[in-house]
């Protein structure tokens, strides 16, 4: 069957009444299970798929593929209105994000969210269309010493999260990484610091430390401040300007383009190219200074990449029957139970949930655009309501939606703890992004760094014979040097003021 | 009327009452829940429904499952130990002494008591469709020639690698593994040329196997009874015994303390269930194959030799200390 052919195909079994209401109900519970912080689309899925029992494979596999995507466009409503970032994917939009809606630029950045996520999310589906099976192949090559080198690489890319000075983001990385060696040793399976808790055997928890960072610290600095409400200026525009539109269009592309390829990975997803492309548009970026304080690039890039990511997830699963991630796997198991043997040859015998996917994530994304741009106006009365009235409610949401993760009460404690934390180091001037994806990378990283030098018995030249490696490595040290050449010169030239003043 | 079918009637009206006077109470009179150690969503969830769903025809009342996932299951199975005996909380999880030999495990294995084991499941050791094996024996005999062949498999602690690195020790393979995170990672693993060789569950293999990407060189336990090509050695059949496979079990737990006659009903109703035409059809579908055998069995015949082999393994491993 060739591309058009089974585009057709794929359209004609999802226009019908009763498949399109079923990606209906799965882009809108994404949408509701993405703006409300702690439950995600991994939670949601798995209650429903003992509801997808009696439908067919096919319809069962678009409803909840919906609820996937469909959370990367909820995602981002918490984190711009009050700081939660609602999954770990939209922890980055909190940063521009938030500031936009304290300026009453809320509407602005929720409309170019969604707009970015369609964007993302449609020019996707394009790519996975077209090129699903070659490029399945290529994220094969990418094996632990490959990992390793993209995680090098990343790290290389944190500091430019941090709004201030680049030492203080350095240690926040360390700090991150220290914490992500709690739990179980990836190689030896040996606990690491978990002091008798067998909560922290899985390691400290991504929701409830984000959660805690950004949202209850938030709360903590708001008291201090006794705002009236989160607005510190008037609600100007609902939706994005002119030039809005012509900041984003870059950082839209770029966001789609990266989210494809590192939601394709083994192991990828929606979380890191959020941060990697945040740090290319600062990078990239004309005027770098205006980003941390509601640069619009800083939401539309990250935000068009978490949906472009969750749908390049969709690659190596429709491929090649691997699923990148935890909640694709929740998807194949939804196939098995359908009697569906996801692998290599779904294209080819089982074309109706091939392609019945394809089409209706094409159908979904314009459903979501359809559902979410109304919501904008609704999302930004929000913030007129008064702080001593809203503060309690994001208290509740945020203890109701962590508790909702995994149903423990020790993950309410340690978002208690890091609302704390994130307090104190906020008003030491140290910042919280670099924490939380240092946090992230640092088990990737360190899994794939030794899995490497097993597989070359302890030779360090596995990373650089290998030639994706090897070039990722030299890209890292490029990044590496030219930041730090650059804080060497910002360095000098505050020396040469001070010592101008002196004069 | 004769006086035969009065009586027998007397004797059908009174016999409820006569169980009542057993156990005080009627058993189950309540809902059942199954709790599984993982999140939802994943095969061990499907199980526990589709053993709820087979089981309930036979108890008379609701099974429902319940997810207590974390800390690679300590977090569900302290539940199932710590619960009330009243073989209303049960457990749904494979081998749990691991934990507790690790340490990292609050309860002991004196605190649950096995209902029954119910299936086992699949797993196999495949190698890319372009390997220069044939067949097993070509890569046994590779393999102790050239000790040191790289091998993946889903992540430290799991039940697929302690069995293929109990293999690995009895046969003398000399094969140094690699710990990916789950079967996907070991799976992208191997089909991109990063280890020769990986370890992992039958389904997951078996669907690239038919499209020709992998080839599988042994099933660990019988090969057909999970649809794979009957061909296929597996440990007993190649070893002739000289090698143990601890198969990969998974059980229905209750409390230690609960009254032997429930748990005799509950046994009673999972063995019912696996009898079943549909159960063994649903099983198939997610990987595994039913093998039914009484807790006491269990208890007495094959954990132990479990228990030995695993230690060994997780002492030469810096598991355990």
């Amino acid at each position: 069957m060739d591309i058009f052919g089974g585009l057709l195909f794929g359209l004609k079994s999802v226009l019908h009444v009763d498949t399109l209401f079923y990606c209906f109900v799965g882009v809108t519970i994404g949408t509701l299970v993405g703006v409300l912080p702690g439950i995600g689309p991994i939670g949601a899925m798995s209650i429903l798929l003992p509801a997808t029992f009696g439908i067919s494979p096919a319809t069962a596999i678009i409803m909840l593929a919906g609820i996937y995507y469909g959370a990367m466009y909820g995602g981002s409503t918490t984190s711009i209105l009050v700081n939660i970032p609602g999954e770990a994917a939209s922890v980055v939009t909190c940063l521009d994000g938030y500031q936009m809606a304290k300026k009453g630029r809320a509407g602005p950045a929720l409309g170019i969210s969604a707009i970015g996520s369609f964007i993302g999310g449609t020019l996707s589906v394009v790519a996975l269309m077209f090129v699903a099976v070659p490029l399945a192949n290529v994220g094969l090559r990418f094996g632990p010493p490959e990992f390793f080198a993209l995680m090098c690489l990343s790290m290389s890319l944190i500091s430019y999260l941090a709004r201030g000075s680049t030492f203080n983001a350095v240690l926040m990385i360390f700090l991150g990484l220290i914490l992500g060696t709690v739990g179980m040793d990836p190689i030896t399976g040996f606990p690491r610091f978990y002091f008798g808790s067998t909560t922290l055997l899985d390691g400290i928890g991504l929701i409830p430390v984000a959660m805690g960072l950004f949202g209850i610290s938030e709360i903590l600095m708001n008291i201090e401040l006794k705002a009236r409400s989160v607005l510190e200026a008037k609600i100007r525009n609902i939706f994005p300007t002119l030039e809005d539109w012509r900041r984003s269009i870059g950082p839209i592309l770029r966001g789609s383009v990266l989210g494809f390829f590192f939601g394709l990975l083994p192991g990828g997803g929606a979380v890191i190219p959020t941060f990697v492309s945040y740090s290319v548009e600062k990078r990239l970026s004309k005027h770098p200074e205006e980003f941390g304080k509601g640069a619009i690039e800083g939401v539309a890039g990250p935000e068009t990449a978490n949906n472009a990511g969750s749908t390049g997830a969709f690659v190596p699963m429709l491929a090649l029957g691997i699923p990148p991630n935890p909640i694709l796997a929740i998807l194949l198991g939804a196939l098995m139970i359908h009697g569906v043997q996801a692998g290599p040859l779904l294209m080819q015998k089982n074309p109706e949930i091939f392609w019945g996917v394809i089409a209706s994530m094409y159908v979904g994304n314009i459903m979501l655009l359809i559902l979410n741009l109304p919501l904008i106006g609704l999302w930004i009365r929000i913030l007129k309501i008064p702080y001593r009235l809203l503060m309690p409610l994001i208290l509740l949401f945020c203890l109701v939606g962590c508790y909702a993760v995994n149903s423990n009460p020790t993950e309410i404690v340690i978002m208690i703890v890091f609302g704390f934390i994130g307090y104190v180091l906020r008003r030491c001037g140290y910042e919280l992004a670099p924490l939380i994806i240092a946090m992230i990378l640092g088990p990737i990283m360190e899994a794939n760094f030794r899995n490497s030098l097993i597989m070359s018995d302890g030779s360090f030249r596995i990373f650089v014979t290998r030639p994706i490696s090897a070039t990722l490595l030299f890209a890292a040290g490029l990044l590496f040097l030219s930041s730090g050449f650059s804080a060497y010169r910002k360095a000098k030239k505050r020396v040469i003021e001070l010592v101008g003043d002196e004069d | 009327m004769d006086r035969r079918k009065i009586l027998f009637f007397i004797v059908l009206i009174l016999l409820p009452f006569a169980f009542q006077g057993f156990s005080a109470e009627k058993f189950p009179s309540k809902p059942v829940t199954i709790v599984v150690p993982f999140p939802p969503g994943g095969v061990s969830g499907i199980t526990a429904m589709t053993w709820g769903k087979y089981m309930e025809k036979h108890l008379g009342v609701p099974v429902v499952v319940d997810y207590k996932p974390g800390g690679g299951t300590v977090i569900g199975t302290q539940y199932v130990a710590n619960a009330a005996p009243d073989g209303y909380v049960l457990l749904n999880a494979g081998d749990i002494f691991t934990s507790i030999l690790v340490g990292t495990a609050p309860y002991k294995l004196e605190d649950l008591t096995i209902v029954a084991q119910v299936t086992l499941n699949g797993n196999v050791l495949a190698v890319r469709s372009d390997a220069p094996w044939k067949n097993f024996q070509e890569f046994v005999d590779y393999a102790r020639k050239n000790p040191g062949v790289k091998y993946a498999h889903p992540g430290i602690g799991t039940w697929v690698f302690f069995r293929t690195e109990s293999l690995n020790r009895q046969a003398k393979l000399g094969m140094v593994n690699v710990p990916m995170k789950g079967d996907a990672e070991a799976v992208s693993a191997l089909l991109g040329g990063h280890v020769p060789v990986a370890a992992g569950s039958t389904y997951v293999y078996k669907a690239q196997q038919e499209a020709g990407k992998v080839k599988t060189l042994l099933s660990f336990d019988k090969a057909e009874g999970y649809g794979l090509d009957p061909t296929i050695p597996d440990i007993e059949s190649f070893f002739k015994g000289s090698v143990y496979d601890i198969v990969c079990s998974i059980y229905l737990y209750a409390p230690a303390k609960t009254p032997k006659e429930r748990i005799e009903i509950l046994r009673n109703a999972i063995e019912k269930a696996t009898k079943e035409p549909g159960f063994a059809e649903d099983m198939k579908k997610i990987g595994h194959r039913v093998a039914y055998m009484p807790g006491e069995k269990v208890m007495r015949e094959v954990l132990p030799k479990k228990i030995e082999i695993v230690k060994g393994i997780m002492k030469d491993t810096g598991m355990i200390k």
